[in-house]
């Protein structure tokens, strides 16, 4: 079954992705301070706009799916929300003060895109909201009990609550409210009392380790995280917490396809497939891509034997084809939902590749 | 089936005899283990992006180190963080010849350690020569790579060392051998060294000339002579 699509758009690494709302456009930044815009034509991508205006490595980017905007950030210590023009058909940025003086690490529009979360290496994280009356994008911090550089963020649907996990070991749920922008939301299971800056949980993965990705559930009861310890956390609060150690390397990056299933991925340079069997009980179901079988001939069985025996490596390196079996030739570092039926999900990495996977089929 | 079975067992049987292989095994995985490497921003100074292992500002984003032993002569030592890993060898040093030959080509290489890239410009103290490897390396060539040429480097180390003393061995020999070819006829009294090889830096070659006996002590590799004169 050919259930994923590979488009190589760099050769070096694409540090992020995201793709517009009909997925014929996606956004990329090839491991340097330029935001790439691709559009789809047939089966390939051709470069549309590059947006030159960080100065540093571009960390993150994420594409308002409605609103049609586009935010990055970067190492340079800022952010920008992009508008297309639609007289000159150019991507205007405006810039977002940030008031952070490290590297921004992760952005993400909040469900409602009045509001986006912009994570730092200054122990903080910036909620950042457009105030009308001076036209610019401003932001609060929260900075409660963050001891180190948050790494990764997501959003609860309910668009006050918000994720994040860093290197001090930890992942957080904070209440984002902020008053003007956000109603009131109803009583969650994180909690009913939200104002600013309210630390709604804080937990860490089963051996400890920087958290390298949180998600939300779709319905937002449930929190997952992965780290360095090669474990996924799934959290219901106040109910159950369940750990799926795996046996590969750290995992980078996770996303829920549904209540029941979660496909995270990492150092393996492969997603991995988990799912709850009746409702809570998780485990480890299948590696998503396999990797092609690699043959070996008779006549190198003795070298192959002579290779372990020399350097303790099990694989024939010495045939000349350093390529890995596996589709992603490098670490995986994101992978993101790409439709709302969930029934695919994009994955980039340091390899330059762009994969969409078909979960329902695999 | 069988033959491949033999092949197995032969290898199997000889695997038992040779600490090697379990050695480079272990070394194998916790390096693969521990370059798992992001990019990741200095959380101290602005807009930097330095090795966290080398930088060492914050605590957190660096991993407990990490010591591999064949035995006390031969270990190596993995210093995992966020962004990067130092990684350093002590080579087998048998004898003083060894010790002054590792010394000899670990500073060959070191000082050309922009072309072997992931070479770290000086050890560690306690080791003879550290590589240090951050994202941007795991970036540009494939992880498995790297980590194959490291084994390889480990394992091919100990055969360049040990060539280099045999050659040397041999180098000596031949010298003291053309050497004492050459003054055979006007020599007398010849001591010869027990063993030709390197442990011998010099021997002695007594003379009887005119002006009565005389004792050389001959340097061979270095090719100089002092005479002594009679008594001494």
């Amino acid at each position: 079954m050919a259930a994923q699509e590979v488009h190589q758009l760099n050769i070096g690494p694409l540090t992020a992705h995201a793709f517009n709302k009909d997925r014929t456009q996606v956004a990329i930044c090839p491991n340097n301070n330029e935001v790439q815009i691709y559009q789809k034509t047939g089966n390939s991508w051709n470069l549309l706009h590059s947006l030159f205006e960080h100065d540093k490595l571009v960390t993150s980017i994420d594409w308002a799916p409605e609103s049609n905007r586009i935010v990055t950030c970067s190492q340079d210590r800022n952010a920008y929300v992009w508008n297309l023009d639609s007289i000159t058909n150019k991507w205007k940025p405006t810039l977002v003060l940030l008031r952070i003086n490290r590297a921004a690490t992760c952005v993400r529009w909040s469900p409602n895109e009045d509001k986006f979360a912009v994570a730092s290496g200054a122990r903080a994280i910036a909620i950042c909201y457009f105030e009308g009356d001076n036209d610019w994008w401003v932001s609060k911090h929260l900075k409660k009990s963050i001891r180190s550089t948050v790494l990764c963020l997501d959003w609860h649907p309910n668009n006050v609550l918000l994720a994040a996990g860093g290197a001090d070991f930890k992942a957080r749920v904070f209440s984002a409210f902020i008053k003007g922008v956000d109603k009131k939301p109803p009583p969650t299971v994180w909690g009913d009392k939200l104002p600013f800056n309210t630390i709604c949980g804080e937990y860490s993965n089963g051996s400890g380790g920087w958290i390298h990705g949180v998600a939300f559930s779709p319905s937002g009861d449930a929190l997952a995280l992965c780290g360095q310890d090669a474990q996924v956390t799934v959290i219901y609060p106040g109910k159950h917490t369940s750990e799926i150690k795996l046996s590969g390397l750290p995992l980078l990056s996770l996303v829920w396809v549904s209540e029941s299933r979660i496909v995270a991925a990492g150092f393996d340079c492969t997603p991995v497939l988990l799912e709850a069997k009746d409702g809570l009980n998780w485990q480890f179901s299948k590696v998503i891509d396999a990797g092609k079988k690699k043959t070996a001939g008779e006549a190198t069985v003795l070298n192959r034997f002579r290779q372990m025996d020399k350097r303790g490596i099990a694989l024939d390196s010495e045939s000349g084809n350093a390529d890995l079996a596996t589709v992603h030739q490098n670490t995986i570092t994101l992978v993101r939902r790409y439709d709302e039926s969930h029934d695919h999900v994009s994955t980039s990495g340091v390899d330059g590749r762009l994969i969409i996977w078909g979960i329902k089929h695999t | 089936m069988r033959a491949l079975r033999n092949i197995v067992d032969i290898f199997a049987a000889k695997r038992k005899s040779n600490t090697l292989h379990p050695y480079l095994a272990a070394v194998r995985s916790t390096l693969t283990a521990a370059l798992c490497l992001t990019n990741f921003a200095s959380q101290v100074v602005e807009r930097h992006n330095k090795p966290e292992i080398e930088a060492r500002s914050s605590a957190e984003v660096i991993l407990n180190p990490l010591v591999i032993s064949r035995n006390e002569n031969e270990k190596v030592l993995i210093e995992p963080s966020v962004n990067s890993i130092r990684f350093s060898i002590k080579i087998k040093q048998a004898d003083e010849i060894e010790r002054i030959l590792c010394h000899k080509f670990t500073r060959f290489m070191m000082l050309r350690a922009e072309h072997f890239i992931i070479l770290r410009r000086k050890p560690i103290p306690g080791y003879d020569i550290s590589f240090l490897i951050t994202n941007f390396h795991t970036e540009q060539m494939h992880k498995h790579k790297l980590v194959d040429f490291i084994i390889q480097f480990m394992e091919e180390v100990d055969k360049e060392i040990s060539e280099m003393k045999l050659s040397l061995k041999w180098r000596a020999r031949s010298v003291a051998h053309f050497y004492l070819l050459q003054s055979a006829d006007e020599d007398y009294a010849v001591a010869l060294p027990s063993e030709a090889g390197v442990s011998i830096k010099s021997f002695l070659i007594l003379k009887s000339g005119p002006y009565g006996s005389s004792r050389r002590i001959v340097y061979p590799l270095a090719g100089s002579q002092v005479c002594l004169p009679e008594g001494l």
